[in-house]
């Protein structure tokens, strides 16, 4: 999957219009990030991937692109 | 439930065994946000927002915890709840712990997150903290004694801690609870535990550097009780060492589901 492709499906996540993910963005300044948004990109990862992303990895993750990372990586697994 | 609305999260096929999850005092359902997920792969999860905590609105039943024992009931009942996994941690550890000590619940498993009211070691101080925070700061102070030595990022969890913890009516559902449980800072009552009540599998979880609630000695436990101690973790294994503690909740859980 694309980083586009990925950033669609996080924009759909979210809520947010399309296009509104760029990839730069920091978790902490994206609104509609918080616990639930975890649980919901968990579900949407093992969804999209058939598999589970490391939470603690998720935990520590600060980034958009980090998210990118881990969903990439847990489908390697 | 009579007229309150009760904060209730699921995931996981509809068919598949059951899981209850029961978070502890000042937190909510999403206190799990990092369990459900690998969970839900095989159970049915169901986690409660207790009374006076996240979407759970009836205040007036956050008094005496043993009364939550009993509102769990009536939500359990409610739900037609089935037999389940239950996992809790803190306060909702101690009242899972107490549902099956009565034998209102007879689960396949019993795990115990840092599990409240069952150690002689608690820091009555940082509770009263956590009713007390007024600026990101305070939230910080809290985190840092919640998280121990965990290697986290703890002005992510103050950020929350703060947004969630600061309004008037969470420090005023929290104080009253405080009020209703505690004595000069000591737990009201301090009854011993009915181990014996206790026949279904127990492990307990706990984090080595936990700052709010020891773990009990170990001959205040039961021998038959699986017990993991985790290095570099503090008051919240569930969300510090996420891995570890899913690891852990699903082996448990595998061994202890009905062999076809």
């Amino acid at each position: 999957m694309s980083p586009s492709d990925f950033y669609a499906l996080l924009d759909d996540m979210l809520e947010f219009d399309p296009g509104t993910i760029k990839g730069d963005e920091r978790l902490e300044d994206l609104d509609g990030w918080d616990s639930l948004a975890v649980i919901s990109f968990i579900a949407l990862v093992d969804e999209k991937f058939d598999t589970l992303v490391e939470t603690d990895k998720l935990a520590a993750a600060e980034s958009v692109s980090d998210l990118y990372d881990l969903a990439i990586h847990a489908k390697a697994a | 439930m009579g007229g309150n609305e009760i904060g209730i999260l699921t995931a996981g096929p509809l068919d598949a065994p059951s899981a209850l999850m029961l978070h502890g005092f000042s937190g909510d359902a999403l206190t799990w946000q990092f369990n459900i997920g690998a969970l839900a792969r095989r159970y049915r999860v169901t986690a409660i927002d207790l009374p006076g905590h996240g979407l759970t609105n009836c205040a007036a039943d956050i008094g005496y915890w043993g009364e939550m024992v009993a509102w769990l009931d009536r939500v359990l009942g409610a739900l037609d709840f089935p037999t389940a996994h239950l996992i809790g941690h803190s306060l909702g550890a101690r009242i899972l712990l107490a549902a099956v000590e009565t034998g209102q619940l007879l689960p396949r498993s019993l795990t115990l997150i840092s599990c409240a009211g069952i150690s002689p070691s608690y820091d009555y101080a940082f509770l009263d903290r956590l009713t007390r925070i007024e600026t990101i700061d305070d939230a910080l102070v809290c985190v840092r004694q919640l998280l121990g030595d965990a290697p986290d990022n703890p002005e992510r969890l103050a950020k929350g801690l703060y947004q969630k913890l600061a309004t008037p009516e969470a420090k005023s559902s929290l104080r009253t609870y405080l009020t209703h449980n505690f004595a000069d800072g000591c737990l009201l009552p301090a009854s011993p535990i009915a181990w014996e009540n206790v026949r279904c599998p127990l492990q307990l979880i706990w984090g080595r550097d936990d700052g709010v609630v020891q773990l009990p000695p170990r001959d205040w436990l039961p021998a038959s009780a699986q017990i993991h101690l985790l290095d570099r973790v503090g008051h919240l294994p569930h969300l510090t060492a996420a891995d570890r503690v899913n690891a852990l909740l699903i082996a448990f859980a595998l061994e202890n589901d009905p062999k076809p």
